[in-house]
């Protein structure tokens, strides 16, 4: 099963739930999709493996052959491609969405694609099972490209179970990584911020039509009550974490909880039982 | 020379507040310095995905308005044959075959205009669809700007860009000195488009690991933007020890730091509570503040 793990808010512990979970089912594939800030393999110590680039197509024009028509100026949506009515046209590489568009229209074969590096792909060995973690490169934007390629270069790894980290928010790049998942585990901050983001994200998973629970996490931080939503959207509460200084500090140093707190390794196996009890 | 004097002090000076890793509080210290700021100010979220600032502040609101992102693809079921050059032309995954049908998920859909060249039909045309809403309101401290983006949309840098200009009109309207943005968590999209051209970059970090992490890639990302920065330590006191760790590293690399804030469940408190915890994050956050206003005027 393809688990995705999702909050809305950043911050709510949706790493250290994944890594747990990871850690409470040895074999299963632990995949690090927050590409912007991936971490997973902080906690799960990753090191080594091996390193692979995710490349984009951008444009670019091969001088010699260009008519300076302008048709590939116009019909860019992006803006990546400058055109003053006559001579060459220029390309803004870090504008171009890689769509293809412009190599379609040239009618002289000017226009060509070659491949930038927008992010890497690390995978290997954590914490004695499969990892795979997306990065994207500082200063690209292709976000949801990375964590694209990262999901297909996991089925590599032939796992029964995939815990997918997934990224903050609602938009796209949260919306590639439950589209590509079996159920989805939200991790609820019971804050008044927490629930606001959670209703957002469990919004974006019923519209995907996920089977979807939730793990609330640091309980005791705050105290809304998680009633109204469970019921708005049919889901259920399948295990509580505490908030805790020892957690907290776990995380600190970069640990995952389940490693040094014999109460939360308790609560993971009983989250993973309620998840089978769920979702098959 | 006077009149370039004259414009740089009528330009409003833009704070934004990011972190990287998300959940380290930009939006609690971004309420505090909104409190504490003892010049006229504008207030933004451009943290459109998870838009948290407005729990805090409560804006009364005076304005909303629909927010339509990029056009994107439509197919006209009534036309389409299914033939798939669509699907195997759209490098985004955002067509799929559906009972014999191409059918587009705007989600997805980047909008590029490819699959209405590649269509034998012709059945497909590009609309324009809400992508989410832009809403000002006031508050006790000032006008604020905020937005909230339709979930599973696209085009989220367009609307933290829209939710910024219409913060900076405000100010430059109101003579207002000072912007406080507070901005999403990342490097992407939206990172990007809340920090491009801003004035300083308040760079939010706890004591972990991870947060360390995450703030080395925000200040390669402030670097590449030519961007001012300094660095908040949050919760500092829940490892001192990494707390020494990430004063080192930004000691080594150059980093200034700002300031550190302790953690106290006070703070945790009067935030559930919805009050913002000036009080509770006492002389720190006075120093942090300071500390600021000190870098921006640098």
């Amino acid at each position: 099963m393809k688990i995705a793990v999702a909050s809305g808010k950043g911050g709510a512990g949706k790493t250290s739930i994944a890594a747990s979970l990871v850690l409470g089912r040895p074999g299963s594939l632990a995949m690090d999709l927050d590409v912007e800030e991936p971490n997973l393999g902080i906690l799960l110590g990753f090191e080594g493996g091996t390193t692979r680039p995710v490349l984009q197509p951008v444009a670019f024009l091969e001088p010699d052959l260009c008519s300076a028509c302008g048709r590939c100026a116009q019909v860019c949506e992006f803006g990546a491609i400058a055109w003053f009515g006559s001579g060459l046209p220029v390309v803004n590489e870090s504008l171009c969405h890689g769509c293809g568009a412009c190599p379609l229209v040239c009618p002289t074969g000017a226009m060509r694609e070659r491949d930038r590096e927008v992010g890497t792909i690390r995978s290997g060995t954590a914490a004695g099972g499969p990892f795979i973690e997306g990065r994207l490169r500082v200063g690209s934007v292709s976000t949801v490209r990375v964590i694209d390629e990262t999901i297909r270069a996991g089925t590599e790894f032939k796992a029964h179970d995939w815990i997918m980290d997934g990224p903050p928010g609602v938009s796209c790049p949260a919306a590639t990584v439950l589209r590509a998942a079996d159920a989805a585990l939200m991790v609820a901050e019971p804050t008044p911020f927490g629930l606001s983001d959670l209703a957002s994200v469990l919004e974006v998973a019923s519209d995907l039509k996920k089977p979807t629970a939730i793990v609330v996490n640091k309980a005791g931080l705050g105290e809304r009550p998680l009633d109204d939503l469970c019921r708005r959207f049919s889901v259920k509460v399948l295990e509580s974490f505490p908030f805790t200084r020892s957690a907290a500090e776990a995380g600190a140093l970069g640990r995952c909880p389940y490693g040094t707190d014999a109460d939360w390794a308790a609560r993971t196996g009983r989250l993973w039982r309620a998840i089978e009890r769920t979702f098959s | 020379m006077a009149r370039d004097r004259e414009d740089i002090l009528m330009s409003p000076f833009e704070i934004v507040v990011v972190s990287g890793k998300g959940g380290t509080g930009k939006t609690t210290l971004t309420a505090c310095f909104a409190a504490m700021a003892e010049v006229p100010r504008v207030m933004a979220d451009a943290d459109v995905d998870a838009p948290n600032l407005g729990i805090i502040l409560s804006p009364r609101e005076t304005e909303s308005r629909p927010f339509f992102g990029m056009k994107v693809a439509h197919v006209d079921a009534a036309r389409c044959v299914g033939c798939g050059e669509c699907l195997r032309f759209c490098r985004f995954g955002a067509i799929v075959m559906k009972d014999g049908k191409a059918v587009v998920d705007p989600g997805f859909c980047e909008g590029c205009g490819g699959c209405l060249l590649v269509c034998p039909e012709s059945c497909i045309d590009k609309r324009a669809f809400q992508r989410g809403v832009l809403r000002r309101g006031e508050t006790d401290f000032g006008p604020m700007w905020h937005a909230r983006l339709a979930p599973g949309g696209e085009n989220s840098g367009m609307l933290v860009a829209l939710v910024r200009k219409e913060a900076r009109r405000e100010a430059t309207e109101l003579k207002a000195p000072l912007i406080l943005v507070d901005g999403p968590p990342g490097v992407g999209c939206p990172a990007t488009s809340s920090l491009t051209g801003a004035g300083l970059a308040v760079l939010v970090v706890e004591p972990s690991r991870s947060a360390l992490s995450d703030l080395r890639r925000v200040i390669d990302l402030c670097r590449t933007l030519s961007l001012p920065f300094g660095v908040a330590i949050n919760r500092w006191d829940i490892s001192p020890e990494v707390t020494e760790e990430i004063r080192a590293v930004c000691d080594a690399e150059g980093w200034p730091v700002l300031g550190a804030v302790p953690f106290d469940e006070r703070i945790a408190r009067a935030v559930s509570d919805g009050r913002i915890p000036v009080e509770e994050m006492g002389r720190p956050l006075a120093e942090l503040w300071r500390a600021i206003l000190r870098r921006g005027s640098a």
